[in-house]
């Protein structure tokens, strides 16, 4: 019996949610990750392929296909995540294979950060780095710092920060001036009619759209709430922001996901008015990933903390955005989509 | 023609894998001869990480490339499967 490589579709159904529920490490029920999965691949569908031995399912390689702006033009670009193989199929080459598969298909790629194993092969298969993406971190209370630390340093959920005081630690956040007189906040709810203006003039951006928008806004309860706002001056919609937030046993952490602006002149007030309704809504810490500098600088005015950088990699060489400032943020793949 | 352009890329595939096997031979303490029947896997030759080298630098070398659907999984992997396993033409 040899390999044989299926879209998913047409691949059995339990055998997949059993291959993905084990790489994802959850301990979910049936029904829970039948949910999420058909959320996640029902809606959406269309780029995964899957490495079956017989009817088993053995290993997988997903991606989010999505337009991108490169340069002033749309293009579709894949960005991959879940690669993922048993490991008694490793040692047949299956997952480089699935890898290699994808490498043929006719759109780029695009990989932010990843497990060790994938920063390591994806040079070695020509693939070439852009620059990287920036981590921030605002830790508001020290329950969450820990909880933070104690996760990344033992890659494990740590009961043991239950006994660290639940210190606030950001006291007065400030708060950027609109850039209009008439300037407006408002959440936005599945189906919203305003469409999605055109973002800042970057070399590469993803490029948002209301589809996008209303598939997070219906995600399940278990990823919690996707958060969504958007931003007015005089009348004209000049941006989106898109954060997650979720319940965990040490409290409230939020991601912002992404941000979408017009002009680079609203992105600090669009920064700080969602930190602001982030703590707003309890948030113990706040999380973003951001490879624009005008992001970078209005989350480092708040008080942001920089991590270390994601290395981000791009495929093939010959079809690399150009020089320029890059729009990379935690839209990408599945990266908002992460547990635990 | 094509049958000894075939077989002579074959036989360059084979040594190149044999000379990178060669420090491995040394460090797993395999001291019979590899040939085309030897389980790589089995007799502690290569792991995982190993083969991913192996493949890489043939591919690199010798100009081919390894494609997972030529190899049999219940016959495991051989240095001769390993061999079939880069597509020649």
């Amino acid at each position: 019996m040899s390999i044989t490589v299926v879209p998913l579709n047409e691949a059995d159904p339990v055998g997949v949610r059993e291959l993905l529920v084990r790489s994802w490490r959850c301990d979910w029920s049936e029904e829970l990750a039948a949910e999420y999965l058909a959320w996640r691949y029902g809606a959406r569908g269309g780029g995964e392929t899957l490495a079956c031995d017989g009817r088993r399912c053995v290993g997988i390689l997903d991606s989010f296909i999505r337009p991108y702006w490169i340069a002033g033009r749309r293009e579709i670009v894949r960005e991959t995540c879940d690669w993922f193989c048993l490991p008694e199929y490793r040692v047949f080459g299956v997952g480089l294979h699935l890898m290699r598969r994808m490498m043929a298909r006719p759109e780029p790629l695009l990989s932010i950060g990843g497990s060790e194993f994938t920063l390591d092969l994806l040079p070695r298969l020509k693939w070439t780095q852009l620059p990287s993406v920036d981590n921030f971190v605002l830790p508001v209370s020290t329950r969450a710092v820990a909880a933070l630390v104690a996760s990344r340093l033992l890659r494990r959920r740590v009961a043991t920060v239950y006994g660290v005081p639940d210190i606030r630690l950001v006291r007065k956040l400030p708060r950027q001036p609109p850039p209009a007189a008439n300037a407006e906040v408002r959440a936005r709810t599945p189906g919203d009619q305003n469409e999605i203006p055109n973002g800042a003039p970057y070399a590469l951006a993803p490029w948002l759209d209301t589809a996008v928008l209303d598939w997070l806004a219906h995600a399940p309860a278990l990823l919690g709430e996707f958060v969504l706002l958007n931003f007015f001056c005089d009348g004209e919609h000049v941006g989106v922001s898109i954060s997650r937030l979720e319940k965990r046993h040490w409290g409230c952490k939020a991601q912002i996901v992404h941000l979408h602006a017009t002009r680079f002149d609203v992105i600090a007030w669009i920064v700080s008015e969602t930190v602001h309704h982030l703590l707003e809504r309890s948030a113990g810490a706040v999380l973003c990933r951001a490879s624009c500098p005008t992001t970078g600088s209005a989350l480092s005015k708040l008080g942001f903390v920089r991590g270390p950088p994601i290395p981000a990699y791009w495929w093939p060489s010959s079809k690399k955005p150009p020089a320029g400032l890059f729009h990379l943020t935690s839209l990408q793949a599945d990266n908002a989509l992460q547990f635990g | 023609m094509l049958m000894s352009n075939s077989s002579s890329k074959s036989e360059i595939i084979r040594s190149t894998i044999l000379e990178l096997l060669t420090p491995r031979l040394s460090r797993s303490g395999f001291r019979n001869g590899v040939d085309a029947s030897t389980q790589l896997l089995e007799v502690g030759l290569i792991d995982s990480k190993d083969l991913l080298d192996i493949i890489l630098e043939v591919e690199e070398r010798c100009a081919v490339e390894f494609d997972a659907e030529r190899i049999d999984f219940e016959s495991g992997l051989t240095l001769g499967s390993l061999i079939s396993a880069f597509a020649t033409s």
